[in-house]
């Protein structure tokens, strides 16, 4: 039976080969482990629990815009650890705490909620929200309301490039903005 | 925008997006910054004036090997910096090299000339301008690196900084090499040594407010 690893970083190579919805199903996977990570971490240094998803999300965010420092020939285990690591420190120096948090076996720990759904989006809208102009309207036109890069741009009246561009960049300032923000 | 919402955002985004290459990335950061700074070099101080006499000596290639025998390994392990997980391991013993390669140099200088040549040989014609103009040459390449630090996700941006320094030290080095007319190891290993470790400082100092992601 293959690992946890071994599942993940398969899906990983499908996904960097071009796979969205290997992709998808991969970040789903790890939302399920980081959630409950992040919610025994803020716990522990006495986070709010209003701050889990901000959390979880500032991970998502660094491992889709990092994706390219994985080397495919390697298994994945050891790189999102050290991404994990990173930035659930980081965010606590942001939020004035300088714990360590032990991490490590993360991926090996089943979820316990399976199927938990998202909280909902009123608590982060703060990020979507300070995204201009463009950036904003084409993140959540795909995120929110689920259309492809094609009806985006027909919709806008925007080239597809501009679409790609436009989304690339308002997920580099999402994590930016959670980067400054000093909760 | 709740969770799986940006999941989906981030899977568009992944289709439609392909990055480059790491290697090529740093490749082209290096070797740009290194044709930058040569550029600069040959436009403002220029190369020594009796380069081709020089050229063929032992003492002239040999600032050229020391300064690539740390700029190599150390371009090296700050691309391993730059990817979390990655161990670099053995790299770290290649840093070793270029010292060294240079007390070597010393060791050999110090038995073939006499006692009382080493002091002027160690100050040397221009001590002032190669603590000045090895970290000005380093500059451009100091920028490349950064640069393809930076895309990278280094967890230790304090020593990712500090190694990327040393690296646009050595490529700087080597640069100021054409113009330096100072060929004695003695000086080598005081005003290039000082020189580089300046450039590293400031990386390692920089690294932390540089490299955040």
């Amino acid at each position: 039976m293959a690992t946890r690893d071994e599942t993940l970083t398969a899906m990983m190579r499908a996904a960097v080969s071009g796979d969205a919805e290997a992709y998808r199903e991969l970040l789903r996977a790890l939302t399920m482990h980081l959630r409950p990570l992040a919610r025994a971490a803020c716990a522990r240094v006495g986070l709010p629990q209003g701050d889990v998803e901000d959390m979880v999300q500032d991970v998502l965010l660094a491992i889709h815009l990092k994706r390219h420092t994985w080397d495919p020939s390697t298994s994945l285990g050891p790189w999102l650890r050290a991404i994990v690591r990173h930035k659930v420190i980081d965010g606590f120096r942001r939020r004035g705490r300088r714990e360590e948090v032990p991490i490590d076996d993360f991926l090996d720990i089943l979820p316990a909620e399976q199927a938990e759904p998202s909280p909902s989006r009123e608590a982060l809208e703060r990020y979507t929200g300070a995204l201009a102009g463009k950036q904003r309207d084409v993140v959540r036109s795909i995120g929110m309301n689920g259309e492809s890069i094609a009806q985006t741009a027909a919709r806008m009246g925007m080239s597809e490039g501009a679409v790609r561009v436009a989304l690339h960049r308002g997920l580099s300032t999402l994590a930016r903005l959670h980067r400054s923000a000093d909760a | 925008m709740n969770t799986d919402e940006l999941i989906i955002a981030m899977g568009a985004d992944a289709e439609a997006s392909r990055a480059q290459p790491e290697g090529r990335r740093w490749t082209l950061s290096l070797v740009l910054g290194a044709v930058v700074s040569l550029a600069l070099l040959l436009a403002t101080l220029k190369a020594r004036a009796d380069l081709s006499r020089v050229m063929g000596t032992p003492t002239f290639i040999f600032k050229y090997v020391a300064m690539l025998a740390l700029a190599i390994p150390a371009a090296w392990l700050a691309y391993a910096l730059s990817r979390p997980g990655a161990r670099p391991g053995k790299s770290w013993a290649m840093l070793a090299l270029a010292p060294a390669l240079v007390v070597a140099a010393v060791a050999i200088e110090l038995r073939l000339t006499p006692m009382s040549t080493w002091l002027t040989h160690a100050i040397g014609t221009y001590p002032g301008y190669c603590v000045l103009c090895v970290p000005l040459m380093s500059l451009a390449p100091f920028v490349g690196i950064f640069y393809a630090l930076s895309r990278g996700a280094p967890t230790r941006p304090r020593l990712a900084g500090l190694i990327a320094g040393l690296a646009a030290g050595g490529i700087g080095g080597a640069v100021y090499a054409t113009h330096c007319v100072d060929d004695s190891a003695l000086f080598l290993v005081t005003w290039y040594t000082i020189a580089i470790g300046l450039v590293g400082a400031v990386g390692a100092a920089l690294g932390p407010r540089l490299l955040r992601w």
